[in-house]
């Protein structure tokens, strides 16, 4: 390697090896196929799908499957039009409710100088590495009691408890980037705290708004964990659903995938919109 | 007077509400599944308790079952979060640079990353099935095998077949922090090793690490606490089979919790899984504060 092509990029290897090309393409195949495949599949009759050798594009190209899936979400066999209206419902919720209480405490971690705010952040962290599972459990009993088993606050209540750690660190990140001048400005023409808060700090804050809120909602949306145990048939939503396609003689693969690829859309369409924040999302603003 | 500081009562204010959610919805379960952890709970007709102390641990540490379930994470999460550190790292290198493809295919990245992991399981084991599987064909195909193999339904095969899918889906996060950190680290430390002749290997041994290790330390803590709890790829792809060969600490709990309605034993099992997560995640956090000190 010439000192030439080093300065160019001296951090990574240099820009045009071929070594450098050649594990790129090997590992985009990795990552691409198996998107490419399930596409393709979603888009294939029931029996093309199983044909030998597999066809890499559909001889008939068919939304059928797409159809079918849906419709057989109504026999309580995978996902209907019903879950998808229980996760969207659920999400919606679990964001307003947990970005709506974080963002305050965050902002107050930010800016405050409070007495204990370290230990208490500290505490918030510990909150976040406890596994869901452990909490799980008895929330599963509260639950029970309180008689809120397949309903929507009892999946909204875990979903806000399990995400609020996360959320209130990732936005103290995202507050503590922003530039004090601005705010003693606002103090200096009569703002209150809580003006400063909602006329300054919120327009300027929203893009770490929107990431917390997005990834707030890609998590929810995702999970089985939690939604298997508080959810049954009334409020199942589309991750459950998707789990339940499955049997192990007949699974329909084409409809299968054709349901992935409804359910994992609204996921993609939103984690492209906060692209450029994705990093500082998800280390919890650790990392900018 | 700073102007720009909320005063204590507006700021314990703020806080308060959050708090108070979190308190009851995550410290009081927490808590009550400690007491659990205690009890013995059986279900006849109605939820009856009985303090045993320690005996749910000593059962749980002394059953093999178990004990497979901490062996089987404690292997995932190692391999997993190293292939994932290596890969990463390496094509974090080599996407870094500025061209419209690599620009593209961060963006692609971002794909596996974000979906659901139930959606991913699924997709994987329809590639995974025996003989009209698509890895099956293609491995028949090319002549590298010259019978199918049963990826998922085999011991030997059926862990490293679920790791490939996690390395699958979690090496992407790798790479777009690695990415940040690398565009955020300074120009001058790489002119003057240049101009100490270094290059290549030696650069990135002895310049980028050494700077990126703040970094290196938050992804291995991110990761190791994701991988550590492993349950979504586990319940869509294998159940836990075969023969317990893929039953992580979290899946055993679940179903110990709901399917075996043994919640004294899962709440034990449960505490024990954060007891280690913690001692991991403390372990590497006051790394990273004595790094920086």
């Amino acid at each position: 390697m010439s000192q030439k092509t080093q300065n160019r990029s001296p951090r990574g290897l240099a820009s045009n090896s071929v070594l450098r090309w050649v594990f790129l393409g090997i590992f985009t195949f990795f990552v691409a196929f198996p998107l490419y495949w399930m596409i393709m599949n979603s888009f294939k009759t029931g029996t093309e799908a199983f044909a030998t050798p597999p066809t890499f594009l559909p001889m008939q190209p068919t939304v059928l499957s797409y159809v079918t899936s849906l419709a057989m979400g109504q026999h309580s066999y995978g996902v209907s039009f019903r879950n998808f209206v229980n996760s969207i419902v659920v999400c919606i919720c679990t964001v307003v409710i947990c970005i709506g209480l974080s963002a305050p405490a965050a902002y107050s971690f930010s800016r405050a100088r409070l007495k204990g705010s370290s230990l208490m952040l500290l505490f918030v962290l510990l909150l976040r590495m406890v596994p869901p599972i452990v909490i799980v459990v008895p929330l599963y009993s509260i639950m029970r009691t309180l008689g809120l088993i397949d309903t929507y606050p009892a999946l909204i209540i875990a979903f806000v408890a399990l995400n609020m750690p996360f959320a209130i660190w990732l936005l103290k990140g995202f507050y503590d980037g922003i530039p004090r001048d601005l705010v003693e400005a606002g103090m200096l023409d009569g703002c209150t705290h809580f003006g400063v808060f909602f006329r300054i700090f919120f327009p300027l804050s929203l893009p770490g708004l929107t990431t917390g809120a997005i990834l707030v909602a890609i998590g929810t949306w995702n999970d089985i964990l939690v939604s298997m145990v508080m959810a049954r048939e009334k409020v199942k939503p589309v991750s459950v659903g998707l789990g339940l396609l499955d049997t192990q003689f007949d699974t329909l693969w084409a409809q299968v995938m054709a349901t992935s690829v409804l359910a994992i859309l609204p996921v993609i369409f939103f984690a492209f919109l906060v692209q450029k924040n994705l990093v500082r999302g998800l280390t919890m603003g650790a990392v900018r | 007077m700073k102007l720009s500081r909320p005063t204590a009562a507006i700021g314990f204010l703020m806080i308060a509400p959050a708090a108070v959610v979190m308190l009851g919805t995550l410290g009081y379960p927490i808590v009550n599944s400690f007491i659990m952890s205690f009890q013995q709970i059986s279900q006849a007709g109605y939820w009856k308790t009985q303090f045993i102390g320690v005996t749910n641990y000593l059962h749980l540490l002394g059953e093999p079952r178990f004990q497979n379930a901490l062996r089987v994470t404690a292997i995932y999460t190692v391999v997993a979060v190293g292939c994932e550190m290596v890969l990463g790292f390496a094509v974090a290198l080599a996407v870094f640079a500025e061209t419209r493809w690599s620009r593209l295919m961060r963006s692609l990245y971002i794909v596996p990353m974000v979906m659901a992991p139930v959606a991913a399981g699924l997709l994987w084991r329809y590639m995974y099935q025996p003989t009209f599987g698509v890895i099956d064909q293609a491995l028949m195909g090319t002549g590298i095998l010259s019978k199918p193999v049963i990826f998922l339904g085999v011991v030997g095969s059926a862990l490293p077949s679920l790791l490939v899918v996690e390395i699958w889906q979690a090496t992407p996060f790798v790479i777009i922090v690695f990415v940040a950190g690398l565009s955020a680290l300074p120009q001058e430390p790489y002119d003057a090793a240049l101009v100490d002749g270094a290059s290549g290997w030696k650069l990135i041994r002895y310049v980028t690490l050494p700077m990126l290790r703040p970094i290196i330390l938050i992804i291995v803590i991110i990761r190791s606490m994701d991988a550590f709890r492993a349950f979504d790829l586990v319940y869509v792809m294998t159940r836990g089979g075969p023969a317990s060969s893929t039953e992580t600490a979290t899946y055993y709990t679940w179903i110990s919790a709901f399917r075996e309605f043994d919640l004294g034993k899962s709440s034990a099992a449960a505490y024990i899984i954060t007891l280690v997560v913690l001692l991991m995640s403390i372990a590497l956090i006051s790394s990273i504060r004595s790094e920086q000190q």
